[in-house]
């Protein structure tokens, strides 16, 4: 028996302890018609990912208490399909190697004068999750021959 | 670009759930094996494995609920596998309707509701495996107790230099009983005991205490308070497992050549 489900858009969660960056990113990807959640620190961030079923999350790396790399490496061991993508106005290459090391998509640099590339990541992720998906069903599609 | 929509295939979900519901069906079985075999590490992994995928597995497919109960199932399966947690009676009756829980939200969601239909319910369960994996706390405490116990029936037998050294070392085990089991005191941090390995001193008190009672205080009591002395001491010795010990003491050979306690 096939499940009915109601048609929805991908749900993106931006987590920045910067509040006006949290709000015109949530404008923007609400505009572009996909679900957005927001938190201003990684807790929160968490506690919204238990809630609903989140495909990408965007996360600043540097923000008081848990910072975004401790969230990454906490969405990797809970939510392990989840797509990152990390944000940050504060580069070195510790911090780089580590997104890339604890498995973020990609890593945006800020300030985001533009969002072109900011957007391309999310699409990107998006199309990484159904390429899933298609696999997982041509899987199903083999065993049945 | 506006965004397209995404969905979890339904046909994908239905499969999905099918085949969890069967990996679960052999566990309440295991759960069983376990009680009567509570140190046999292959039926824990066992447990671990499709727990383990499940909770990865089930927030891809949005089912939070599920992800939340297995996560939680995971980490007390995890501390027992670490040895830090035994496999009691109270950790398989947690487990077991943990399990029958999880069951249950897969069918429901096979036959087109919400995970789950009543909130309090879920709760308690999870509350139940919350308390199991507290279980290693409530396991130190009863070993300070029965280390107080058989101190303090002790001391009033004993001559004065030897008492000072007994309240040393009440002293010290009064710093490494839990602190919410002494009265929490507002003050207290908020610990999260799924984290909470048994600290080195602990063990190194339950070691000292025990130390002390075979060495410095036994030999003055009357032989009917000696063995009174060794079965308090010997259940006590029953909560701290071999592999708590081996870890603090390693080369398993503990030397005994001061038996006062630390400050006296």
């Amino acid at each position: 028996m096939a499940l009915k489900m109601a048609d929805s858009k991908p749900r993106i969660l931006i987590v920045d302890d910067e509040e006006n960056i949290v709000k015109a990113l949530a404008r923007h990807y609400k505009f572009l018609g996909y679900n957005v959640s927001c938190a201003t620190n990684a807790e929160e961030a968490l506690s919204l990912l238990a809630s609903e079923r989140t495909e990408v999350v965007i996360s600043d790396i540097k923000m008081p208490g848990m910072d975004g790399l401790d969230l990454l490496k906490e969405i990797r061991s809970q939510y392990p399909m989840t797509r990152v993508i990390m944000i940050t106005g504060y580069v070195t290459l510790d911090n780089l190697l580590s997104a890339f090391r604890r498995g973020a998509d990609t890593c945006v640099f800020k300030p985001l004068s533009d969002l072109v590339e900011l957007d391309t990541a999310v699409t990107n992720a998006i199309e990484h999750l159904r390429g899933w998906q298609k696999k997982l069903r041509e899987l199903k599609y083999l065993e049945r021959e | 670009m506006p965004a397209e929509s995404y969905n979890i295939d339904p046909e994908l979900l239905a499969e999905f759930l099918d085949e969890s519901i069967d990996s679960l069906a052999p566990l309440e079985n295991i759960l069983l094996e376990l009680e009567a075999e509570p140190t046999n590490l292959d039926l824990v992994n066992k447990l671990f494995r499709p727990i383990h995928s499940l909770k990865g597995n089930a927030s891809f497919f949005g089912m939070m609920r599920i992800k939340d109960l297995s996560h939680k199932m995971e980490n007390l399966l995890d501390l027992v596998r670490k040895d830090k947690v035994v496999a009691s009676k109270d950790v398989i009756n947690a487990l077991l309707p943990g399990v029958d829980t999880l069951k249950t939200i897969l069918q429901r969601v096979r036959s087109g509701a919400a995970e789950i239909a009543d909130e309090e319910e879920f709760k308690a369960v999870l509350a139940t495996i919350e308390r199991a994996v507290g279980a290693e706390k409530v396991d130190l405490v009863s070993l300070f107790n029965s280390i107080r116990g058989t101190l303090e029936s002790v001391k009033s037998f004993l001559p004065a230099d030897r008492v000072q050294a007994v309240d040393t070392l009440l002293g010290a085990i009064d710093r490494f009983t839990p602190p919410d089991k002494k009265g929490a005191s507002p003050s207290s941090p908020k610990v999260d005991s799924t984290k909470l390995p048994v600290p080195l001193m602990t063990v190194s008190v339950y070691v000292l205490a025990a130390a002390s009672l075979n060495i410095a205080i036994k030999p003055m009591l009357a032989p009917g308070m000696v063995s009174d002395v060794d079965g308090k001491l010997g259940s006590a010795r029953q909560l701290v497992s071999p592999t708590h010990l081996s870890n603090t003491f390693p080369g398993g050979s503990v030397a005994v050549t001061n038996t006062t306690a630390p400050g006296a």
